[in-house]
């Protein structure tokens, strides 16, 4: 059974179970009687969805998800500089210049499963976030 | 069933119901369309955004292991943050776009619950006009679920079997 045939099957249906009043009458002729019935059934059930388009927010920053990608771009050719930075020191190297720690909520592991929540960098430098990314 | 289908099946479960949209059917189709524009309207962004976040974490990491030139090493942690404030602005707008289509799924199946019956009940009506008689509330009552909604495909194909109907 298709989608075009759902509202045909009820009708069958209900001919057969009033049978007794249309005796007589072919059951193919008067399923034919009803296509009007039919299209409407059809179009109700077509306009649930056509009536209702879906909501189309203009959002700022992901209106377009190539800004999230452009924004991974980013992060990608930092992550390669930072390759190229040297080596942190082993701990007993240390001085009181070494360099910035990050806190545990850096490296902490994400659970797919988990609320999304930004907590990638830590706070080792503490002060106010900087200035967003990208402004427009 | 595949993994993917299985956790599409639990998301539906979680949102909608124990609804088999494979099955078919008025009530189905509406599950189907906001289903299809859930994921059209939130799973790209969704995506996107966590593999930023991994991104972001990642890099993290190996800004913790070559940080061997302080100034270097805070300067691009200063970079890496505005990353993550961008991120926080994605996560804000991600919640407003949960929101915008809760409430427009909301909508549409309030709309759906009074609707749908009412089609299925001219749909009967009109064959019962042409007919002069009306059916048994019993057998009227098995053209619809336990919700009040139309049958599924496979129910109502199940039921003109089982009375020896053929379309």
């Amino acid at each position: 059974m298709s989608d075009h045939d759902f509202s045909l099957g009820v009708v069958r249906f209900i001919e057969k179970n009033v049978h007794s009043a249309v005796s007589g009458q072919d059951t193919q002729s008067t399923t034919d009687n009803h296509e009007a019935a039919r299209a409407a059934f059809d179009a109700t059930v077509q306009d649930l969805t056509t009536a209702f388009p879906p909501p189309t927010p203009d959002l700022k920053n992901i209106s377009a998800p190539s800004k999230i990608e452009a924004a991974q771009d980013q992060v990608g050719i930092l992550n390669q500089q930072i390759r190229s930075f040297p080596a942190t020191p082993a701990p007993q190297e240390k001085t009181q210049h070494s360099a910035p720690q990050l806190g545990p909520a850096a490296t902490e592991k994400i659970d797919p499963g988990a609320p999304i929540v930004s907590t990638a960098l830590g706070t080792s430098l503490g002060g106010p976030t900087s200035n967003a990314w990208e402004e427009e | 069933m595949t993994t993917m289908q299985t956790y599409s099946k639990s998301l539906i479960n979680m949102s909608y119901g124990d609804i088999d949209t494979q099955a078919g059917g008025p009530y189905e189709l509406i599950i189907r369309h906001l289903m299809q524009t859930k994921a059209d309207f939130l799973y790209p962004s969704k995506q996107a955004l966590i593999a930023l976040q991994l991104q972001l974490i990642d890099t993290a990491h190996c800004l913790r292991e070559h940080a061997g030139d302080p100034k270097k090493a805070e300067a691009m942690l200063l970079e890496l943050r505005k990353f993550q404030a961008h991120a926080k602005k994605i996560i804000a707008e991600i919640d407003t776009m949960e929101k915008i289509f809760q409430q427009y799924s909301d909508a549409l199946l309030q709309e759906t619950a009074t609707t749908l019956p009412n089609a299925l009940n001219k749909l009967i009506a009109a064959v019962e006009e042409k007919s002069t008689k009306t059916l048994t509330s019993d057998i009227k009552s098995l053209l619809f679920n336990d919700n009040g909604m139309p049958l599924s495909f496979a129910q109502l194909t199940a039921l003109l079997t089982e009375r020896g109907i053929v379309i």
